[in-house]
């Protein structure tokens, strides 16, 4: 016989009020565990969307001031095609970059048939745009389709994308032919015949009714230059992002260039990652103490009823740290088999929503996606051990309580 | 030789404004092989000397002592350890872990101790058969009688091979038959192994049965008579 096995015996002394809280230790896990991991779903998401389905990249080179001064006068903040080459052969030359796409980001009116709209686009060369969206597996609707039409392609420049409430909006259809206005780089009016192709789900509600997709080379021909607004690099690895930067910051220091990488531009990133952060750490925070006292409660009522039986350990010579030590060991594996069965709890429960795949409507999107609970192992563990450490250390009050009463007034106890 | 010697023992309670005296300056010494009997009516002193004498308890002036080591110059938890391999406790209710089988509760002094546990369940089982009860090692308290269990506490309370039995009222809860058989147990065991045995009781059939008894009244002793010479057994 063991202390384990004497605890683990002392514990099915009262098995209902065991199960109660191994029950509450094993929903507390599971609570914390699914919105961790639903929190790190968004995350991701939002990471991949950014990164992919909106073709930011893991990093962007952009003119200094472009993107605090760049509105009013983009066609000052470009980076000439000189450059944009420059860069282009330096990441040939980098394993860890998948490529360096060139963007232009062109603003005007698109007329169909005399109805005027406002437009936006981040032209890029589709067959990068097409490699960037390779990548994305964020967000993804029930069927996976991305538009409906054709693809867009590098021999066909006139080929333009618009989004559904672009083509709600001005009643436009795949096949319809539209004339693009924009002033160029030298403040002229410019106009160019387009073709819609394809009709894409903007899941961003901001750009639904404004935004399209465009080859680079009519933008610049639009906007009557051969430079661009910025430059997007798609890495083989996020690890090396930071890594990146820093080389190119180096290797490129006399320029007078911004290179960022992808979480230092994404605000809303930023701001996802904080909120969910603070709320996460409330309800962590909540869970342990509701679980921290709910433990409380059990070894103190336990505590109160074997008091008797303390005053004979101890007068048979049990040190009070030994005391001490039996209702912790009780206690920790209340928070074992808790977690334990949270972890049951929490895989089942990722598992059931990963065959389900309930649908739901994110904040700033127009469609409905898949939502998912993606499990972190750093985080199952880490919560597993600091449960079973706040079950320890939530059975000693009162087993010290117990542990310091006299031992006659123990054995006296009734 | 001495195995626990009280000088000027006192010990008083507080009950709110008032002091009750519970043992009144009381000199004793019990001797190795001795065969001990405290006794008076309730309220006399009893227990309280028990405990005082089994380290359970500290007095509210005087002084206690288990062979060489006084009380009053022990820690908690060095007092713990010579409970623990000194002194053996009978309680009145038996005192048994009920999650536990007879073998693991005899064993649990010496799980205290740090002893290897294939060793500890030998002396254990050992035991048991000196109280005959090795046939009912794996059964737990509830499935035994008072007598049984009294039987299995006695053993648990010989397992570190104390000097000294404090036994507290170890036949109150028996009925005359069981009371006689733990007394010649008790008996039996102090001629066979030696330690000195102290127990109270109250029940004045007991008393022509021991080497020495100990009359406590009103907290102080009013007789202390040797029947028989320990070292002559």
């Amino acid at each position: 016989m063991t202390w384990i096995s004497l605890a683990f015996r002392n514990l099915r002394r009262n098995s209902r009020r065991s199960i109660t809280t191994i029950a509450a230790v094993a929903l507390g896990y599971a609570a914390v565990n699914v919105l961790g991991g639903f929190a790190t779903y968004m995350f991701v998401s939002i990471e991949e969307a950014y990164i992919y389905d909106q073709t930011n990249g893991h990093l962007q080179v952009w003119k200094k001031g472009a993107r605090t001064y760049g509105g009013s006068d983009p066609g000052a903040f470009l980076l000439p095609a000189e450059e944009f080459d420059e860069l282009k052969a330096y990441a040939a030359e980098d394993s860890r970059i998948v490529l360096a796409a060139g963007v232009l980001e062109v603003k005007g009116n698109l007329d169909y048939e005399g109805i005027p709209g406002f437009f936006l686009s981040r032209a890029m060369v589709p067959s990068e745009q097409e490699a960037f969206y390779e990548q994305a597996s964020a967000l993804r609707s029930r069927n996976n389709a991305r538009f409906e039409g054709k693809a867009l392609a590098d021999d066909l420049p006139f080929a333009i994308g618009i989004t559904e409430g672009m083509a709600e909006n001005m009643k436009l259809e795949i096949g319809s032919g539209v004339i693009l206005l924009a002033p160029t780089v030298q403040g002229q009016m410019n106009a160019l015949d387009g073709e819609v192709f394809q009709v894409f789900d903007m899941p961003a509600e901001g750009l639904d009714g404004r935004l399209v997709y465009m080859s680079l080379e009519l933008a610049q021909t639009l906007y009557g230059t051969d430079a661009v607004s910025s430059v997007r690099i798609l890495l083989e690895d996020e690890a090396d992002t930071a890594a990146v930067v820093a080389d190119l910051r180096e290797k490129f220091g006399d320029r007078d260039w911004d290179v960022l990488p992808w979480n230092e531009v994404s605000d809303l990133y930023n701001q996802t990652k904080r909120m969910f952060d603070i709320i996460f750490g409330l309800v962590f925070a909540i869970i342990i103490t509701i679980v921290t006292m709910s433990v409380i409660n059990t070894i103190g009522m336990a505590v109160i009823e074997r008091t008797r039986e303390i005053g004979t350990l101890r007068a048979i010579g049990l040190k009070r740290p030994g005391v001490v030590r039996l209702f912790g060991i009780e206690s920790a594996l209340l928070g074992l088999i808790g977690a334990l069965f949270g972890l049951l709890l929490t895989v089942g429960f990722s598992a059931v929503v990963e065959v389900i795949k309930p649908l739901w409507n994110p904040p700033l999107t127009t469609r409905a996606v898949i939502w998912q609970i993606k499990l972190v192992p750093e985080y199952l563990l880490a919560s597993f051990v600091l449960l079973i450490a706040f079950t320890f250390l939530a059975a000693i009050m009162p087993a010290r309580r117990a542990a310091w009463r006299g031992i006659v007034d123990s054995l006296g106890h009734v | 030789m001495k195995v626990a010697e009280a000088t000027a023992l006192t010990k008083s309670y507080h009950f709110g404004d008032t002091e009750v005296h519970a043992l009144r300056g009381v000199d004793i010494t019990i001797e190795e092989h001795e065969f001990v009997a405290v006794w008076g009516p309730s309220g006399s002193g009893k227990t309280t000397l028990c405990n005082l004498l089994g380290l359970l308890d500290d007095p509210t002036s005087g002084e206690v002592a288990i062979g060489e080591h006084a009380s009053s110059n022990l820690t908690d938890a060095r007092k713990s350890e010579l409970r623990n391999e000194s002194i053996g406790f009978v309680f009145q209710n038996f005192n048994l872990v009920p999650v536990l089988t007879a073998l693991e509760n005899v064993m649990l002094p010496m799980q205290i101790q740090g002893i290897e546990k294939g060793k500890a369940k030998e002396r254990a089982l050992n035991l048991l058969e000196e109280v005959e009860l090795k046939e009912r090692a794996h059964h737990r308290p509830q499935k035994m009688s008072g007598g049984q269990q009294q039987r299995v506490a006695i053993a648990r309370a010989l397992v570190t091979d104390p000097v000294l039995v404090i036994a507290d009222e170890p036949t109150a809860n028996l009925d005359t038959t069981n009371a006689n058989l733990i007394i010649d147990l008790m008996r039996k065991i102090n001629h066979s192994r030696g330690a000195a045995f102290l127990f109270s009781t109250h029940d004045d059939r007991l008393l022509d049965r021991v080497d020495r008894r100990v009359h406590l009244r009103d907290g102080e002793i009013l007789e202390d008579e040797r029947l028989t010479d320990p070292s002559s057994c």
